[in-house]
C-alpha cells in the first residue's frame, strides 16, 4: 500500500523536529566543549583545587658564634564568631548547651590573660555593630603554648589563624643595632630595617586539589611560587660580651646618675665591633617599654664633642710630623692667652709647670696640648684629622649614622683652632671614637669599621661581605706607637692609678671630660666624661671606648673609668690574651 | 589506558587479516554455476595461522581485567596513602612548631641575662681578675693569680639591667596555659555545672533583657613563679673527676 501524502508529511515533519532537535543539541555541545571550555574547566578545578600560601620565614640574625638575636617564630591569632558564640549562649540560657560563654570566657582568659570581661566585651562589641557578626578579634600574636591550650578547649566559636612573627630570645642584648619589626612584620628599625633585603623571605604559593574531606589528593600539587627563605644575618659582635658591657655600662651610669651611656669594643686587627653597647637599650621584644629616642642606636647616631681623649690624636700628628716627640718640653700655665687672642684654662689649678709631650696626655692638659699643637699647620693637622676617620661615616653605615663634624681650615675661628686640638668644637660618634684609637693602636693604620660578617642566603650565596681592604695609613708606626706609650704613662701615673691598670697587662688609655654644647651656640653645664684605650699596649688587640653622657655625682671621667677596666678585663680573658712580659716603659712627664 | 591497549591489538591483527584472509580471486569458468565444485580452496598455512583463536581472544580479555583491577587497587592504594600523607603531614607540622617553640625558648634561656642570674643565685660569682696562664713548656705562671672577691664578682649586684621580656613573659604565659589546661582535663565531666546567670548578645529569645553580668571573682589569680627559678637545677653540679 503506497503511503497516503497525509503520511507522508507527518513523517517529513517529523525528521524535521528530529533534525531540529539535534541542531539544538549541536550547538549546546559546540558551546560547552569549544565556546566555553576553558571558562567551565577552569571553574570546575576552581571547585577542587585550593590555593594556598606557603609561608617564606625571615631570616636569623646571630652574633659571630652563631647564637641568635633576632629569629623568626610562628605566632598565631585568635578569633571568636560573635554570632556564634550568641547561639551557643542562648542555648544554654535555654537549658541545652553545657557551659555559658562567661565560664568559657574565664577559660579563655585563663590562657591569654584577659579578663572574661574584657572576652565577653569583644563579643558584644561585634555583635552592637552587626548581630550576624562572624569575626572578632581577641587576641593578636599568642603563642605555641597558649595556641594549643587554647584549641584543647574545644571551642566551637573559637577559631585560628598563623602569623608570623620575631622573637629576640636575648632580650635588650644588641636591641639597638639588631632593631626590631612591626607588629605587621615589616621592618622598622636597625639592622632589621637597613638588611631587610638579605633578612626579607619570600611567600610561595601552591594549588593543590583535595578531596571532599579535606585531604590533598596525590600528584595534584602544584607550586607556582617558590618558597625563598630569608638569608642570615651575621654580625662581629660577641654576644656575651655585648651582654657584660651592657650590664656594667647601665650599672655605672645609674649609679652617676647619667642620662646615657655608650661602650664600644673594637678588635685592633681587623676593625671588627665585638660590642656596641648603650644604655638605656631598647629590648625588641617590647619595643613599647622604652621612650622613642631610646629605640635606635646613639653609638651610631648621636655626635658629641669627644674631649681630652681626642689629645692623643693631636699627638700622634705631631710625634709623626715630627714636630715634637714624647720628651719634648713646654711650659704649660693653668690659664693662657694665645696670640690671635684665644684663651682657654686647664680644668684644675696648678702653677707654671714644665711638661713633655707625655706630661701634657698624663695631667690632660689643654694650655700644654694648645702650645704644642700651635706648633703645626693647621692645613697639615685638618689633613690628619680627616685621616683619623673624623667628619666621614664610618664603613659600617648603620642606618642614620651620623658623619660627625669637622669645620673647614677657613671656618676655623681663632678659638675653635685651638679647641680642635683637645677635641672641642668638632663632634664625633662614640664608634668614630673608637676607630681613630683602633687606628693608634694597629701601628697608625685605620681600618674600616666592621660590624657585618655577611649575609648567607638560603641557597649558600654569601653577600654583604665588606671588601677586604689594607686602610688608611694615618701616622708612621712609630708615632702610632710612641703615643701609645704615652697613653700607657697615663694609665700608670695619671690621677686614674688606682682604677685603671690590670694586673699583668699594660693597659694604655685616656679621659675625657668633655663640656657639651647648650644648643644655642655655647657650653652647658653637661658634661660627657669618657675613656678610650687598649690593651695589651705591647701589641694592642682591643680597644675600648666607654662614654656616660651627664653624669651627676661623678662629672669626671671617674665615672667612667670603672666600666673600662671592667670591660677590658672581660675581653682579655674572653679572648684569652696573654699576659704582658714587659712592664710599661717610663716616659718622663716633667 | 584501556583505550590504548585495544588499539594495539586492533593494528596488530589488521594488516594480516586483509592481505590473507579472503581467497584470491579465481578464472570465472561456465561451469561453476550449473554444478557443484569438487575443488575447494586450500588455505595456506600463512592464512590458517592468521585467524582468530579463542585462547588469544581469552587471553587478550584477561589482560584486560587484570589490568583494570590492578589500576583500581592501585588507586584505592594511592588514596589511602593520600590520607596517611595528610597525618604524618599534619604530624610534621605539629612537630616542627613544637621544635621551634622549644628552640626558641631555649634560646632566651640560653640568653646571658637568664644564665647570669642563674650562676649567681648558685652562689658563682666573676673573678673580677683578669686570667692566668700556666706555661706548660716550664711550669711558669704568667699573670698574678688572685682569688675571686664576693662583692665585687656579682655582675648582677643591682640587678638584671639589660631587659629580657622573653625570660618573664614566657614564665608567666606557659605556666598560664599549663594550669588552665590542667584545670580544663579536670573540669571537663563537671563543666556546666554552674547556672548561667550572664547573657551575651542581642535580643536574646528567651531573656527579656540583654545584660552582660561578670562574676569577676571567678577568674583565678595567674601563678606567677618566684624570680630566678626559670630552670630549677636537679641534682646539683656534677663533681669533676680529675686524673
Amino acid at each position: 500500500m503506497a503511503p497516503t501524502s497525509t503520511t507522508r508529511r507527518r513523517l517529513a515533519l517529523t525528521m524535521l523536529l528530529v533534525v531540529a532537535l539535534m541542531a539544538v543539541f549541536v550547538v549546546k555541545l559546540v558551546d560547552i566543549q569549544v565556546v566555553r571550555a576553558s571558562e567551565l574547566n577552569e571553574a570546575s578545578y576552581g571547585k577542587r583545587a585550593v590555593g594556598v600560601t606557603t609561608y617564606g620565614p625571615r631570616g636569623d640574625i646571630v652574633d659571630a658564634n652563631g647564637q641568635m638575636l633576632a629569629g623568626s617564630i610562628m605566632r598565631y591569632d585568635a578569633q571568636v564568631s560573635p554570632m556564634m558564640a550568641m547561639e551557643a549562649d542562648h542555648k544554654f540560657a535555654a537549658g541545652e548547651g553545657t557551659e555559658n560563654v562567661l565560664d568559657t570566657a574565664a577559660k579563655i582568659g585563663d590562657i591569654t590573660g584577659q579578663t572574661p570581661a574584657e572576652i565577653v566585651a569583644v563579643i558584644n562589641d561585634a555583635l552592637a555593630v552587626d548581630p550576624k557578626s562572624n569575626y572578632a578579634m581577641l587576641i593578636k600574636s599568642i603563642d605555641l603554648d597558649q595556641y594549643r591550650a587554647l584549641d584543647a578547649l574545644d571551642i566551637p566559636w573559637l577559631f585560628f589563624t598563623t602569623n608570623p612573627g620575631r622573637t629576640y630570645p636575648n632580650g635588650a642584648v644588641a636591641g639597638n643595632l639588631v632593631g626590631f619589626v612591626g607588629t605587621d612584620g615589616a621592618a622598622l628599625e636597625g639592622l632589621e630595617w637597613s638588611m631587610n633585603s638579605c633578612l626579607a623571605g619570600t611567600d610561595g604559593e601552591e594549588v593543590y586539589e583535595r578531596s571532599l574531606d579535606g585531604v590533598r589528593l596525590p600528584g595534584s600539587t602544584v607550586t607556582t611560587k617558590d618558597v625563598v627563605k630569608g638569608g642570615q644575618l651575621k654580625l662581629t659582635l660577641d654576644l656575651d660580651l655585648q651582654w657584660y658591657a651592657q650590664q656594667a655600662l647601665a650599672e655605672r651610669v645609674q649609679e652617676v646618675g647619667g642620662t646615657h651611656g655608650m661602650v664600644i669594643v673594637q678588635e685592633v686587627k681587623t676593625g671588627k665591633l665585638l660590642a656596641v653597647a648603650e644604655y638605656p637599650s631598647v629590648d625588641p621584644n617590647n619595643v613599647e617599654a622604652s621612650a622613642v629616642e631610646d629605640r635606635s642606636s646613639r653609638a651610631f647616631r648621636d655626635v658629641f664633642e669627644p674631649g681630652s681623649t681626642f689629645k692623643a690624636l693631636t699627638a700622634a700628628a705631631l710625634v709623626d710630623a715630627g714636630i715634637a716627640e714624647p720628651t719634648s718640653r713646654v711650659v704649660a700655665p693653668y690659664s693662657i692667652r694665645m696670640p690671635n687672642g684665644a684663651d682657654f684654662h686647664d680644668s684644675d689649678w696648678h702653677p707654671d709647670e714644665q711638661l713633655t709631650l707625655t706630661g701634657v696626655l698624663v695631667n690632660s692638659s689643654n694650655t700644654g696640648t694648645a702650645l704644642f699643637g700651635d706648633k703645626m699647620d693647621d692645613n697639615v693637622r685638618y689633613d690628619y684629622l680627616q685621616k683619623f676617620g673624623l667628619g666621614q661615616k664610618t664603613a659600617v653605615d648603620f642606618d642614620g649614622e651620623a658623619s660627625g663634624m669637622l669645620h673647614p681650615v677657613e671656618d676655623w675661628d681663632n678659638q675653635t683652632k685651638y679647641a680642635t686640638m683637645f677635641g672641642q668644637g668638632l663632634s664625633m660618634t662614640a664608634v668614630q671614637v673608637a676607630s681613630s684609637y683602633q687606628a693608634l693602636g694597629n701601628g697608625g693604620v685605620r681600618l674600616p669599621v666592621q660590624l657585618v660578617e655577611g649575609c648567607t642566603a638560603a641557597d649558600g650565596t654569601v653577600t654583604d661581605v665588606p671588601p677586604a681592604s689594607k686602610g688608611t695609613r694615618v701616622v708612621s708606626k712609630a708615632a702610632a706607637d710612641s703615643t701609645v706609650n704615652m697613653l700607657e704613662n697615663m694609665v700608670t701615673k695619671g690621677w686614674l692609678n688606682n682604677v685603671l691598670p690590670i694586673p699583668g697587662y699594660r693597659v694604655a688609655a685616656k679621659t675625657g671630660t668633655a663640656q657639651q654644647a647648650d644648643g644655642n651656640g655655647g657650653y652647658g653645664s653637661l658634661y660627657l666624661v669618657s675613656l678610650a684605650g687598649m690593651a695589651p699596649a705591647e701589641d694592642p688587640q682591643y680597644v675600648v671606648s666607654v662614654n656616660i653622657a651627664n653624669p651627676v655625682t661623678i662629672t669626671s671621667s671617674g665615672a667612667a673609668a670603672p666600666v673600662f677596666q671592667k670591660v677590658l678585663t672581660q675581653v682579655l680573658k674572653m679572648n684569652r690574651v696573654k699576659p704582658s712580659t714587659t712592664p710599661s716603659p717610663d716616659l718622663p712627664v716633667h | 589506558m584501556n583505550g590504548n591497549l585495544a588499539y594495539d591489538w586492533a593494528t596488530e591483527r589488521t594488516p594480516r587479516d586483509l592481505s590473507h584472509a579472503f581467497p584470491a580471486p579465481s578464472q570465472p569458468g561456465p561451469w561453476q554455476d550449473s554444478r557443484p565444485s569438487h575443488i575447494t580452496i586450500a588455505p595456506t598455512r600463512l592464512q590458517r595461522k592468521a585467524r582468530p583463536r579463542v585462547v588469544y581472544a581469552l587471553i587478550a580479555a584477561a589482560g584486560i581485567f587484570g589490568i583494570i583491577a590492578s589500576q583500581l587497587l592501585l588507586s584505592v592504594a594511592t588514596s589511602q596513602a593520600a590520607y596517611e600523607i595528610a597525618s604524618l603531614e599534619g604530624q610534621a607540622t605539629a612537630l616542627s612548631r613544637t621544635w621551634q617553640s622549644l628552640t626558641v625558648e631555649l634560646d632566651s634561656v640560653a640568653s646571658p641575662q637568664n644564665l647570669a642570674a642563674h650562676a649567681e643565685s648558685l652562689g658563682m660569682v666573676r673573678n673580677t681578675n683578669p686570667s692566668v696562664f700556666l706555661r706548660l713548656s716550664d711550669g711558669a705562671v704568667l699573670g698574678h693569680p688572685a682569688a675571686a672577691n664576693a662583692t665585687a664578682g656579682s655582675v648582677i649586684g643591682a640587678g638584671d639591667l639589660v631587659p629580657n621580656s622573653l625570660l618573664t613573659q614566657k614564665k608567666t604565659q606557659s605556666q598560664k596555659a599549663k594550669a588552665a589546661a590542667k584545670k580544663t582535663n579536670a573540669d571537663s565531666p563537671a563543666a556546666g555545672a554552674a547556672a548561667g546567670t550572664a547573657v551575651i548578645g542581642v535580643n536574646p529569645p528567651t531573656a527579656p533583657t540583654p545584660a552582660v553580668g561578670i562574676d569577676l571573682s571567678k577568674t583565678s589569680a595567674p601563678d606567677t613563679a618566684s624570680a630566678g627559678s626559670l630552670v630549677p637545677l636537679q641534682g646539683g653540679l656534677p663533681s669533676p673527676k680529675t686524673h
